[in-house]
């Protein structure tokens, strides 16, 4: 058998991911990024196809931006806490998109828990507006 | 590893003229291993034409989940009822509520005449790791699969053959099959390079669009499933109770179509039939012994 097949939770989370209209990531149990929908694509400026799937560490490089001193990068430790402990979390952090635009959003993240454990995490976001 | 098709329809029984041939009993399937051990998949009405002796061991009992159609049978196979028996059932997780106890709302009154606790036999019933585990000669896998409620499908490897049990899935649910990477398809991994596999194929595909999240398959579907897993074999399973046997003789003709049109092997899908007996002795070598059905699609 293949060591790659993802859990029916996280195939789940995919599938309800692509078919609604909120900015979504599916990670796995590592925090890789292994899915996002269309409507983060439209946010973010290209489609999962194009970057993904990403490993932690990549996907804090390539849609975050460390070291900027006025924008908040992702704080994937409160991911990392969330997967671990099976907490739900939630962030507000700026969002590196095409052209190296900044979009400030606010997310939250559920863990997926199945018999056998955390087996991923569903992170749900939106832009921060002047309403907010 | 032999094969024997019990019951393959889905749902509910549909005894009858019109059904005779592909036969109207619900999901159950035994496999005679290697070593003589018998593993029965399913306990749908099947279940009650099983000629099982318990001097020939412990019987496994390995159902996918709790619909009345794969747990009818239980109350009818008369090993329960012989206290020289012993028998194992394995279920999905999880373990609370157990197994047991789920199986004992249908075993118990007023469903049923007698209690779970007053069978005669040595009966222990236990969720399957997901794991896996050896039975007999054989290795079993299980993976929780795409269906309605907790359900399990099964793989029995057993030397260099393998047998595949999905009756109930919908892989395709949410995605086209044709453009989901192998690792969000759920159930391929289990299936992959199966010598047999068995796996849901209720729904027309025009039928199919009206039933989207039922938890079963169309037609082309679990074929696409069968390519992309690699199986040898594919026999279409869980046929609509609404189907009688001229309906189900038309979809195994679009069937063996699609399949040559998708680039399958000749003669390697079929529609299950009850009564037939197949004997799988490993990867592209499964050997078909026609017992009472020798026409098929």
């Amino acid at each position: 058998m293949s060591s790659v097949q993802h859990s029916l939770e996280l195939i789940l989370a995919r599938n309800l991911v692509e078919n609604i209209s909120i900015p979504a990531f599916v990670l796995d149990p590592d925090g890789v990024l292994a899915f996002f929908n269309e409507s983060a694509a439209e946010i973010i400026g290209s489609r999962f196809e194009e970057i993904g799937p990403l490993s932690q560490d990549e996907w804090r490089f390539e849609l975050s931006h460390e070291g900027h001193e006025e924008q908040t990068p992702w704080n994937t430790e409160s991911i990392s806490a969330a997967l671990r402990e099976g907490r739900p979390a939630h962030e507000r952090f700026h969002l590196r998109c095409r052209d190296d635009e900044r979009v400030e959003v606010e997310a939250s993240i559920l863990p997926l828990a199945g018999p056998q454990g955390i087996c991923g995490g569903l992170l749900a976001f939106w832009p921060v507006t002047d309403a907010d | 590893m032999r094969v024997e098709l019990l019951g393959v329809r889905g749902s509910v029984p549909v005894p009858g003229e019109s059904t005779a041939r592909y036969g109207g009993n619900t999901a159950c399937v035994r496999t005679t291993l290697s070593d003589g051990t018998t593993l029965i998949l399913d306990a749908g009405t099947g279940i009650r034409a099983l000629d099982v002796r318990p001097e020939s061991g412990e019987i496994h009992i390995l159902v996918t989940h709790l619909h009345l159609d794969h747990i009818q049978g239980l109350l009818f196979f008369a090993p329960f009822f012989d206290s020289e028996a012993e028998i194992v059932v394995w279920g999905p997780p999880p373990e609370t509520p157990p197994l047991r106890d789920m199986l004992a709302r249908y075993l118990s009154s007023p469903l049923s005449p007698i209690e779970i606790r007053e069978l005669p036999a040595r009966v222990s019933f236990r969720a399957f790791p997901l794991e896996g585990c050896s039975i007999g000669s054989a290795t079993v896998q299980a993976a929780r699969v795409l269906h309605r409620g907790v359900t399990l499908g099964y793989r029995i490897d057993d030397g260099a053959a393998s047998v595949c049990y999905l009756p109930d899935h919908e892989p395709a649910l949410g995605k086209p099959l044709a453009s989901a990477e192998d690792q969000w398809i759920s159930g391929l991994a289990l299936a992959r390079d199966a010598s047999l596999l068995i796996h849901d194929g209720q729904f027309s595909d025009e039928a199919y669009s009206a039933h989207v999240g039922w938890g079963h398959s169309s037609v082309s579907d679990a074929l696409l499933f069968a390519l992309r897993a690699e199986a040898d074999r594919v026999l279409l399973f869980h046929h609509d109770p609404a189907h009688a046997d001229d309906r189900l003789d038309a979809l195994g003709e679009w069937a063996a179509e699609y399949w040559d049109s998708c680039g399958g092997g000749p003669g390697a899908v079929a529609l299950a039939q009850e009564g037939r007996t197949l004997d799988v002795p490993g990867p592209s070598t499964a050997i078909e012994q026609e017992r009472q059905s020798p026409s098929l699609a």
